[in-house]
């Protein structure tokens, strides 16, 4: 008579073979689900390649922000991110981008930073015309369709003026300004910690 | 005689060969993969969220003159380097030296700027295009990556990021990098990345000059 145990473990055993290999850091869905032709009239997808036709991409989990009980706080499900849900909209340089973030005590804890700029594109819906809407729309409140500052250098060579990575809640530019510049900021903690 | 041990056996059998079907089923890229709990510095076990954010590549902090400094207390990205850690080797050429796979996100490029005489230029609809038709390392599968997938590629703390690609393995030249994300407004515009400086900036659909890199997902 086999053991019942033996054949169960084998079972199992060859059910964990199947598993698929997720990457350190899969990338999430980009936001855009729609297609267009090149007189911006909506079109169907299938077939164009575009964007909206693939989704390629992790889904966004439905919630994907969750205000805290505080209502200063909001987590991104998406990244585990939590960012400051009503950032106030004084603007700042650079550097007071940075020391306003790096003291700010909110929501029962003082780890805030300046998001970097991998950071700060996790919020970009490429979905929308309007980023600061869009996140309006997700319970962030006073986001400006303006440049929000990173915490990111821009290292790129030959450039006179110190820079520094924003992203335009407007569209969703990525681009890199001068430091002495004005920007604002949303402040972000969490997910220091590096998975192996 | 069929007996208890028979059809347990089958029992097994009959799971095994179900399990293999099921991995010769296209791989759906959109089941939650993510994080397990981690200890952030704090000691606070985090949730799982869905995706996991790579580092930027920043590791410098620099004052204000642009000159290096010692990042402790700075806030810069350079200080606290959230994010995953970039796999070592990070970007692997295939045996055929036609495609190359970044290890952080498990997305296959292309490695070449052309293939069989074929440049990945032109406009965006023709790239879309072609970048859909290609037949490459014995893959099918092939299309323009997306806005995320192209900025993935970007090391930030790179004075050029294609030069830096070029460094971990690729064939490209310089230059604007279509995305086959388009922006969502009145005009005929898409994503484009400049694969110099990293600026990821609206361009009009009908630049023919514009090339891309075909991406797919790699298992």
């Amino acid at each position: 008579m086999y053991n019942i145990q033996l054949i169960l473990l084998l079972a199992t055993s060859m059910l964990t073979v199947t598993t698929t290999h997720a990457a350190p850091a899969d990338l999430p869905k980009s936001g855009q689900i729609s297609c267009a032709d090149s007189t911006g009239a909506v079109m169907a997808c299938m077939g164009t390649g575009q964007d909206g036709d693939h989704q390629a991409g992790v889904v966004w989990p439905s919630p994907r922000f969750i205000g805290d009980e505080t209502g200063n706080c909001i987590t991104d499900t998406l990244t585990d991110l939590v960012w400051v849900r009503n950032p106030d909209v004084s603007v700042r340089n650079w550097q007071q981008a940075l020391d306003f973030a790096n003291n700010l005590a909110l929501c029962g804890s003082d780890d805030w930073r300046l998001p970097n700029i991998v950071e700060l594109e996790s919020l970009v819906n490429l979905d929308v015309a309007n980023q600061a809407g869009f996140l309006s729309s997700q319970g962030f409140s006073g986001m400006q369709t303006d440049n929000y500052w990173s915490s990111t250098i821009y290292a790129g060579c030959c450039s006179s003026t110190a820079l520094a990575w924003v992203i335009s809640m407007g569209h969703g530019d990525v681009v890199p300004v001068d430091r002495f510049g004005n920007g604002f900021v949303v402040a972000v903690r969490g997910r220091l910690a590096t998975r192996d | 005689m069929l007996n208890k041990k028979h059809l347990l056996l089958s029992l097994v059998i009959a799971l095994n060969l179900l399990l293999a079907g099921c991995d010769n089923a296209p791989a759906v890229k959109d089941a939650s993969v993510g994080g397990s709990e981690i200890e952030n510095e704090n000691g606070r076990v985090s949730s799982a969220s869905a995706v996991a954010l790579p580092k930027t590549g920043q590791t410098l902090c620099f004052d204000a003159g642009n000159v290096v400094m010692a990042c402790t207390d700075t806030g810069q990205d350079g200080e606290y380097q959230a994010g995953v850690a970039w796999p070592s080797p990070r970007f692997i050429v295939d045996s055929s030296g036609n495609c190359i796979t970044d290890t952080l996100t498990n997305l296959m490029w292309a490695r070449n700027n052309s293939q069989d005489g074929n440049t990945f230029i032109g406009t965006w609809s023709d790239s879309l295009t072609m970048a859909n038709n290609l037949d490459l390392c014995g893959f099918g599968d092939w299309r323009m990556p997306n806005r995320k997938e192209l900025l993935s590629l970007v090391n930030y703390g790179a004075s050029n990021t294609g030069v830096d690609l070029m460094n971990n393995g690729f064939n490209i030249l310089l230059g604007f990098y279509w995305s086959s994300s388009r922006v969502v407004d009145s005009s005929a515009e898409a994503w484009v990345l400049i694969l110099i400086n990293g600026v990821m900036s609206p361009r009009s659909m009908f630049e023919s000059s514009n090339r891309f890199i075909p991406v797919r997902a790699a298992q």
